[in-house]
């Protein structure tokens, strides 16, 4: 009985090809995830977006705004006009919440 | 260079194009390549809250009456927020959410004298956060775990009165057996909210994964998404939790998710599902199943805000007890009033559970079994949901 001695080959083409595959689908994922925008979708159990009754189109009142660093250069430079001073709307009465806190 | 390096070499160069693509991180460059931010370091401090009063009729077959509730859909509440800037990408912040349920339409009961649920406000949050662009965020107090509202994705703008959640519409009502709505029905809905330490990687192509460890020792890990295709848009969720059920937890582990799609049309679909088991087989061993699904549909007919019409069916397996087959059926109707915050809304849900597999009663003969079906419970609803 004899023997036929084939040459020695790696049979590397079902797992590079299988790669290639999850290479091309996850690519396609991801180009097509790339694709749309992000949007900001809100929990059903939190408060929804959006205007309030009283508080305006943020929902929010704004109990208290201001920027730091702008009150640390007014106290630098006290003839300087204040603009940095805490911005109380809810207590005259007004909301100005607009900007997402998150 | 091999394969294995080109493979590797080519995720990670699609990785970093795809990141490049979709962080849109807002940094200019002057002529010399400085990057120049403009950003402020505002400090500043919210409130919001909202009332969302019902009258709820239910008829179980035997006795019927009308409640004035708290829609436990989504309850009366107070919220305040503060946030601080400590650089152009890293914020801290708090909240604190608390709720004032009298009367909460998943505590009434038919036999109740006086309002239900305790005179005072409860917790829903108090926690602080650490947040970065960059780096994602990190919380800590009590508030939403990472599974938290995996199973409850919804766009179909009817949330308000109805969504995954069935049990919430009326679940502290008796069956004519007495067994109670919320025993019957569940959505397994993550660890819900407890005292944890959560992290939330930032958005990658509108994915965000998360994962909290919670006090009792429990964990779990949630990945969502959320992303507009022109004028379409999809959110989904899914979550894994394990539990401890010697903390309290009903079963070993859980597993949850759900998907909502909005046309441009205004058209939606609404899809959950979940389950919970036990690493053990056999008796006492937990062993459930649900699914949801709704159809809905959002248009204008007024100019004050969108109307939007759903319908539901809901159904689970063994959460009161083995062979149990319940069923929930719904329609509803949600009006917005934009300029006053308002939602305005009314619904039928109607709530149907039958028991197929033999129990054994307690004090006869070993074999002896005994069926009983709990039956059949319909709910009317309507009332405003006014954020302020």
């Amino acid at each position: 009985m004899t023997k036929t001695h084939r040459p020695h080959k790696r049979n590397t083409a079902p797992g590079l090809r299988g790669s290639a595959i999850a290479i091309a689908v996850a690519g396609l994922l991801l180009g097509g995830c790339a694709g749309g925008k992000d949007f900001n979708y809100t929990q059903i159990s939190d408060i929804p977006e959006g205007q309030g009754l009283v508080s305006g189109p943020g929902g929010e009142f704004t109990l208290l705004k201001y920027d730091p660093s702008q009150r640390a250069a007014s106290n630098d430079n006290p003839a300087a006009p204040s603009p940095a001073a805490p911005q109380t709307t809810a207590a005259s009465g007004g909301a100005t919440g607009t900007q997402p806190l998150e | 260079m091999n394969t294995r390096s080109l493979l590797i070499s080519t995720a990670l160069t699609g990785a970093v194009l795809a990141g490049s693509v979709v962080t849109g991180v807002n940094t200019t460059y002057a002529t010399d390549l400085e990057p120049v931010h403009e950003c402020r370091k505002d400090i500043a401090m919210k409130l919001s809250g909202q009332v969302n009063r019902a009258v709820l009729y239910a008829d179980n077959g035997e006795v019927d009456d009308t409640f004035f509730v708290d829609n436990d859909n989504s309850s009366t509440r107070l919220r305040v927020r503060a946030v601080g800037d400590v650089t152009c990408d890293f914020k801290v912040g708090a909240q604190i959410e608390v709720q004032f349920e009298s009367n909460s339409s998943s505590a009434i009961r038919f036999d109740q004298s006086g309002a239900a649920g305790p005179n005072n406000f409860t917790e829903r949050k108090l926690e602080v956060w650490f947040d970065s662009e960059m780096w994602g965020r990190l919380w800590l107090g009590q508030g939403d775990t990472a599974s938290n509202g995996t199973s409850e994705v919804d766009l179909s703008g009817t949330s308000v009165i109805a969504y995954s959640a069935v049990e919430d519409f009326a679940g502290g009502l008796e069956f004519e057996n007495g067994q109670r709505i919320g025993a019957a029905f569940s959505n397994y809905d993550g660890l819900s909210r407890d005292d944890r330490v959560r992290y939330d990687t930032p958005t990658f192509a509108g994915f965000q994964l998360s994962t909290s460890f919670t006090d009792d020792n429990e964990w779990d890990v949630a990945l969502r998404y959320a992303r507009e295709f022109g004028g379409h848009r999809v959110a989904a969720a899914v979550s894994y939790v394990d539990g401890d059920r010697d903390k309290g937890f009903s079963s070993d582990y859980q597993i949850s998710g759900s998907i909502s799609v909005l046309f441009g049309n205004g058209l939606n679909l609404t899809f959950a599902s979940g389950t919970q088991k036990d690493e053990g087989t056999g008796v006492g061993q937990r062993d459930t199943f649900f699914t949801y699904g709704k159809a809905g549909w959002l248009f204008d007919v007024f100019e004050w805000g969108h109307t939007a019409i759903a319908f539901d069916v809901a159904y689970v397996a063994n959460e009161a007890r083995g062979g149990d087959d319940a069923w929930a059926y719904g329609g509803f109707l949600v009006q917005k009033i934009d300029w006053v915050g308002t939602e305005l809304y009314a619904g039928v849900r109607l709530y149907d559970v039958e028991h197929f597999a033999p129990v054994l009663v307690a004090g006869t003969n070993f074999g002896a079994v005994a069926s009983s079906d709990p039956g059949s419970i319909v709910a009317v609803m309507t009332g405003a949901r006014v954020k302020f």
